[in-house]
């Protein structure tokens, strides 16, 4: 197992390849892998989502019609199961478990199998020479911070280490494309690393791993300024403008994120990203503009009976699933998509009876094949994420509770 | 919140003290007759006793019951007594094939496997203790003895040394960062400000807390307690400045140090926060410290000379200048406009250097009501024994007075227009016995904003050269959020000579000002001045001295503990860095100073001292700093501080002074700010949006965005500072007998709570409250109403936007009132719902029942349900009803085995066994105080503290003191 302080700070020594430079020479050399998550909560209506035809011709459910045009790049992968952990929350655990490396039995976090999560282990694999090794956002923007760092995290480093997401856009902006003022911020950072090392020489071994997130975070911050100051060499002006901050319209919001990352992927500024739609349960309304016009409590719909709640779910799918496609197709502009992979999933099924099995996941370009995949009986996710992370080079042969990969959908 | 320990001697207790020492010593004694005497004889006993004897009996229990805890002294046997109950009772589903619940007890064959697991054993202390295990459904139950048999046991194996540390554990040190909040309050502390870093959404939208003097030891009556729209801006030292706040622990607080991670986004998002606070200009404006910390020594502070003061007289209109500008003002706004050069910061600091030197002062008008005619000049002393004046004509009749509304902002007194409506004023300016061609140079005036009042100030400096100049700002409505300073400089050689002041474009029938700041020059005084210390010369070896000296000072104080040599060495490299990149002496010590901000010395609150052997005693910089984080949510004060370096923290009296001192002072607000507010989760309820269609009466105003969210947080925010302000005890939080209303909450509660209406009892008090600012505190004469539990917030906080959820109020009392959150389901779905069933109209009611019939959810749902039966008789925003849609609501249900009907009731059952709560209560504040979740090994320390409290008629101070001197609040193990 990598360990959660060996995990950021392999990643700041090694200083990779030069970047850009696939984009700066003339004859385009074989593009990086990179690696996108999008997480949506609270699962899926199943009904109007999960299509009867397996195949390339799959049956257009009508959450899945914004994927019409776009059928040939997408495989629509259904059946896959994880297990449920009793004892922890059913919600917290969907996200925060989504991408874990630990099978259900290895609770090394206090009841949760959180560890070092898929994203992360490509972001080890592939991020080092990149200005960031990996991106975690959201567009969670409650103000309330009502549920645990479970319901909102679905990045983490290790066990009980979550990645913080980042939910401002602008905030965003400035780390990848901000000129930091690199003497002044080194020598702040010199002066705070060294009273970290001299804290370290006083603390008690637990206290040690968690100043370990300090020190790891200083050592990153300063790669990414070195890292910065050779890239403002060479991309002398932002591909787009400082976003004054979060969207009013959740519309443009995701979009807003999701360009984002996508243009961080086109300057390869990072080559991992994931994006936290909405953090699960969070039971406070909020607005989906132009869907509805009162807003909506996304969790609560799940669990109101009838058809009216039933079929509010279904439209927010949709509308994630609308969201989905116009990412698959700015990457496909952009000239991204063969070489990224765009995974979008929640973690349960059905939110009503928060069913663990028969996921739903959505995967889009990285040379992935298309066409709707369904796997009947007991086939565990993680046999997805083993694929991917093979596909990334990561040297594993299990991940979590995997059988093996899917060879079906790797070329 | 804490899933902390399962209690302490709840079960032991209630069968009355007597019984329990008996139960203690005859087992000890005679483990098999005493059973039987344990249950047959000392009940009539208790009731037998006078209060007082029971008391004491009660704190004789206590000390045996920790004489007991410290040592295995009862008898109870591992093999003997405990292994044939878990054989009878526990392993049929509980071994190694069944593991119900993930809960295998079959391995615990010594106490040596349950010493080395002990942690297990106080869930099975919370299940028996609960009757929850063995299933209640089950035919064979162990009997009272026995289930009492169990939990001394555990109790004991609780207070057990942990073997590997050959002491009791006090628990493993806790490295934690601030939280956003705390973060907040030391940035603030540490710099003397008086408003808040930045903006951030747990800080709760009051206008003014002004009303919280806990020094005061009461709260009154009727309070004002204004309250902002959530979401509006306020002033702050950095309205755009963001932080990311905690999500809150499981079942916890923000502040615990496990839940909270750094990750390379947050540390920059620090760092960034760091220089930002560093570079704003408002801040050496609003802080002394960082002015002091920064301003380059070639050009030093003047220090202040000491006025002999003295009371102006009523009659005459003379006053003495006062020393300081608007020291009491909070000034988020400089008018800006127009082309004169403005006075910014310096302002304040020049005016103490002028006051030295008798070139300057401040007209702070203070009366009780005067009015000063048209013509008559005012005269303000100032300068060598007050031998010259500034003299004031002004033009139309000035009210010089005290304003109720800007009274929190401007101190006691203002100057303002006489007549109604006319709110030009035009002042003639002179400077009276100065120095020859002495004139006013700079000057500067504020101008107030008010409740429900605002609009254009407008102001016009006439010179002595014929020039003018103007200013303008749109002042913001709301009791000295609008609070505008307006400045001007005469030209050079020039001086100001009238000043217009017109106020006619604001609203309302007066223009309200104060604190008119002036500065004076004249030929002579510019000759006979000694030359500036500026224009000395300073070596950059002198500078960098002073820097060092300064950091020195300045990093003890951020860092709450002395910085050794090379600490303060490694920053004075900062200012040499930034030196040696050109930066000026300022900009480099604010490179130092944002890198002091960006420390883990300062970011993490660190438990490092030294100490022998496995556990320790914390030093006195660490009680210090738990001490103010606790009950502050802030950063040790210099007095703190100086305590820890005497030394008398660790000594029972001094703890306890310095205790009751951070009580008395109003940062202790964050107590019920923080510690209350997320204990009730009622930092949630600024995002509960009840239906509009459906709850009307929750929203008012046009468009209705008037809401109750704001109301129903001050009235639970009052119900705690009352209890924390008047050390009451904490059983107000169940049943006080009162509670603090305004009327717009008044009317929610009008249909069990009619004082409002007019027509009861109370009535005369309650026409008291005019508007919705005022509080007042509301006798209850039933019991329907009152504490927590039926009160607006939590009752809404709990429920869907449409309607009600039995099930969310029954969690939340658990958790909340009781510590004893219910378990989450160990499976991931719920149950579809009968086939055959499906089609039948049932009741909310009857389809609990089904659900709680399963046997995979009775264990639970017999806890969960009955509270939130209780409540039904509130609706989704906590009013009264009788009905629910078409069908009457059936409030009906049992709890402890006794059946009740609707929630007071309810509460009475609580009521007559207030240990349960004290013990979730206790557990909960001991939880935040600690910053961590607690452990089995602190179940001895909560059921002392509960004891202590019990003596003293569970008053909140009481348990605040026993708190702060546990075992696990001052202890620490030295490894983890």
């Amino acid at each position: 197992m990598i360990t959660r302080r060996h995990f950021l700070r392999a990643a700041g020594i090694t200083l990779g390849l030069p970047f850009l430079e696939s984009i700066a020479k003339a004859v385009p050399a074989p593009q990086p892998a990179r690696f996108a998550f999008i997480y949506t909560p609270n699962g899926y209506n199943q009904a109007a989502f999960n299509p009867k035809t397996t195949g390339a011709d799959w049956e257009l459910t009508p959450t899945l019609e914004p994927l019409a045009k776009l059928r040939e790049h997408i495989a629509i992968v259904t059946g896959l199961d994880r297990q449920f952990v009793g004892g922890t929350g059913v919600h917290a655990q969907c996200g925060s478990c989504w991408l874990t490396s630990s099978a259900p039995q290895e609770t090394l976090d206090g009841g949760f199998p959180t560890n070092t999560t898929l994203d992360q282990m490509i972001a080890h694999e592939i991020g080092a020479g990149t200005l960031l090794p990996s991106l975690e956002l959201s567009c969670n923007d409650f103000t309330d911070n009502k549920e645990t760092r479970y319901y909102e995290c679905v990045s983490w480093y290790g066990p009980g280490y979550a990645a913080n997401v980042e939910r401002n856009p602008r905030t965003v902006f400035q780390r990848l494309f901000g000129k930091p003022d690199a003497a002044g911020t080194r020598s702040i950072l010199d002066v705070v690393l060294a009273d970290a090392k001299a804290l370290n020489s006083r603390l008690g071994r637990a206290d040690q791993d968690k100043l370990g997130e300090y020190l790891d975070s200083v050592r990153a911050t300063e790669r990414r300024i070195q890292m910065a100051e050779k890239i403002a060499g060479r991309m002398k002006k932002p591909p787009l403008a400082e976003p004054a901050g979060i969207p009013e319209s959740r519309h443009e919001y995701l979009r807003l994120q999701a360009e984002l990352f996508v243009l961080a992927f086109q300057n390869d500024l990072t080559r991992v990203a994931s994006l936290v739609v909405d953090p699960e349960r969070w039971d406070s309304p909020r607005m989906f503009h132009g869907l509805f016009d009162r807003p909506q409590n996304h969790h609560v719909l799940t669990h109101t009976k009838g058809e009216e709640a039933a079929a509010s779910v279904a439209r927010i799918d949709r509308y994630h699933v609308e969201f989905y496609a116009h990412v698959v197709a700015r990457l496909k502009a952009t000239g991204l998509l063969e070489s990224t992979t765009l995974i979008m999933g929640s973690g349960i099924s059905d939110g009503d009876r928060h069913d663990y099995a028969d996921l739903q996941v959505l995967v889009a370009g990285g040379g992935m094949k298309s066409g709707h995949f369904h796997y009947e009986g007991k086939r565990p996710l993680a046999d997805l994420w083993l694929t991917l992370a093979q596909r990334a080079g990561v040297k594993q042969q299990r991940f979590a509770d995997s059988t093996g990969t899917l060879r079906e959908l790797a070329n | 919140m804490s899933r902390g320990t399962p209690h302490s001697c709840r079960e032991v207790i209630k069968r009355g003290p007597i019984i329990a020492v008996r139960q203690v010593s005859s087992i000890a004694h005679a483990p098999k007759s005493g059973t039987n005497a344990a249950r047959s004889r000392p009940a009539p006993m208790h009731h037998f006793m006078k209060p007082e004897i029971r008391r004491n009996a009660g704190k004789v229990f206590c000390m045996l019951l920790l004489a007991t805890l410290t040592a295995v002294a009862s008898g109870i046997g591992f093999d003997r007594d405990i292994r044939p109950l878990l054989d009878e009772h526990c392993l049929g589903c509980h071994d190694s094939d069944s593991k119900k619940g993930d809960l295998d007890l079959s391995h615990f064959t010594s106490m040596d496997a349950v010493m080395k697991d002990r942690s297990v054993w106080r869930s099975v202390y919370e299940k028996v203790e609960s009757h929850q295990m063995p299933p209640p459904k089950r035919k064979s139950q162990p009997t009272t003895d026995e289930r009492q048999k169990m939990m001394s046991w555990i109790m004991e194996v609780a207070a057990q040394p942990e073997p590997a540390l050959g002491a009791r554990d006090p628990g493993k040190p806790v490295l934690r960062r601030l939280t956003r909040l705390e973060y907040n309050n030391t940035v603030r502390d540490l710099f003397g400000l008086e408003m808040d870093v930045f903006m951030f959404p747990d800080r709760l939208p009051l206008a003014s807390t002004a009303y919280f003097q806990p020094a005061k030891g009461a709260l009154g009556g009727l309070v004002e307690v204004p309250v902002r729209e959530y979401g509006l801006k306020y002033p702050v030292l950095l309205p755009e400045l963001g932080l990311p706040g905690e999500n809150r622990a499981e079942h916890g607080f923000r502040n615990r140090g496990e839940a909270m991670n750094l990750s390379p986004m947050l540390l920059e998002q620090f760092l960034a926060a760091a220089r930002d606070i560093v570079n704003s200009p408002k801040l050496p404006q609003l802080s002394n410290v960082f002015r002091a910390l920064v301003t380059d020594p070639a050009q030093p502070l003047k220090v202040l000379a000491v006025d002999a003061g003295g009371e102006p007289t009523e009659e005459a209109p003379v006053w003495r200048a006062a020393k300081e500008f608007a020291p009491n003002l909070n000034l988020p706004f400089q008018a800006k406009q127009g082309d004169v050069v403005t006075l910014d910061y310096q302002l304040r600091f020049a005016m103490q250097t002028a006051v030295a030197e008798g070139t300057g002062g401040v007209w702070d008008a203070k009366a009780r009501s005067l009015v000063v005619k048209a013509g008559t000049p005012i005269r303000v002393k100032f300068g060598p024994g007050n031998s010259k004046a500034l003299v004031i004509t002004p033009g139309e009749p000035l009210w010089i007075a005290g304003f109720s509304t800007a009274g929190e902002t401007s101190g006691e007194s203002l100057f303002t227009n006489h007549e109604k409506l006319q709110k030009v004023l035009t002042l003639a300016l002179a400077i009276e016995g100065g120095a020859a061609g002495e004139g006013i140079s700079e000057l500067a005036v504020c101008a107030l904003s008010r409740e429900k009042e605002k609009g254009v100030v407008e102001m016009t400096a006439m010179f002595s050269g014929g020039g003018s100049a103007r200013l303008a700002h749109d002042l913001i409505e709301g009791g000295g959020r609008g609070n505008t300073f307006f400045a001007f400089r005469a030209p050079k050689g020039e001086h100001i000579i009238r000043l217009r002041m017109d106020g006619s474009k604001f609203s309302g029938n007066y223009a309200l000002f104060d604190d008119l700041a002036f500065l004076t020059d004249s030929a002579a005084a510019m000759a006979s001045a000694p030359a500036p210390v500026a224009a000395r010369k300073m070596s950059d070896g002198d500078r960098r001295t002073v820097a060092r000296d300064r950091l020195a000072g300045f990093l003890p104080r951020a860092f709450r503990r002395p910085a050794d040599m090379g600490t303060v060495a490694r920053y004075v490299g900062v200012f040499d860095d930034a030196r040696k990149r050109g930066a000026a002496f300022e900009g480099a010590m604010k490179e130092a100073i944002a890198a002091a901000l960006t420390s883990p010395d300062f970011l993490y609150i660190a438990e490092t001292g030294a100490g022998r052997g496995e556990v320790r005693p914390l030093d006195d910089y660490e009680l210090a700093t738990r001490l103010s984080y606790f009950l502050w949510a802030a950063p040790p004060d210099d007095e703190l501080l100086a305590a820890a370096a005497r030394g008398v923290l660790r000594e029972e009296a001094g703890m306890e002074a310095q205790t009751l001192r951070l009580l008395r002072d109003p940062r202790s607000r964050e107590l019920g700010e923080s510690f209350a507010m997320q204990w009730l989760r009622l930092d949630q309820l600024m995002t509960a949006k009840p239906d509009p269609l459906l709850y009307k009466g929750f929203y008012s105003g046009p468009q209705g965005k008037v809401t109750l969210h704001g109301s129903m947080l001050v009235e639970a925010l009052l119900l705690f500072e009352t209890v924390l302000v008047e050390n009451r005890s904490v059983l107000d939080f169940l049943d006080p007998g009162y509670t603090w209303l305004n009327p717009r909450l008044a009317k929610l509660y009008a249909a069990d709570v009619p004082a409002f209406a007019g027509k009861s009892a109370n009535s005369d008090v309650l026409t008291d409250a005019k508007n919705n600012t005022q509080w007042l505190r509301v006798p209850l004469h039933d019991k329907r109403r009152g504490g927590y539990i039926t009160m607006g917030g939590p009752l809404t906080v709990t429920s869907l936007p449409t309607r009600t959820s039995p099930v969310k109020r029954g969690a939340w009392l658990l958790e909340t009132i009781f510590n004893r959150p219910p378990q989450e389901p160990m499976i991931a779905f719920v149950l579809k719902e009968d086939a055959r069933a499906k089609n039948e109209p049932r009741s909310v009611r009857a389809r609990f029942e089904q659900h709680r019939n399963e046997p995979a959810c009775y264990s639970c749902h017999i806890r969960l349900d009955p509270p939130g039966f209780a409540l039904e008789r509130f609706d989704a925003i906590g009013a009264w009803r009788e009905r629910d849609g078409g069908q009457a609501v059936d409030a009906r249900a049992e709890w402890d085995g006794k059946a009740f009907d609707g929630p007071a009731e309810y509460k009475a059952i609580l009521a007559a066994n207030p240990r349960e709560f004290t013990r979730g209560f206790i557990e909960h504040l001991l939880s935040y105080a600690l910053s961590r979740k607690l452990e089995i090994f602190d179940m001895p320390s909560v059921a002392a503290i509960q004891s202590a409290a019990a003596t003293d008629g569970n008053r909140l101070h009481r348990i605040l003191l026993e708190i702060v001197r546990s075992y696990p609040f001052t202890h620490i193990r030295t490894r983890p």
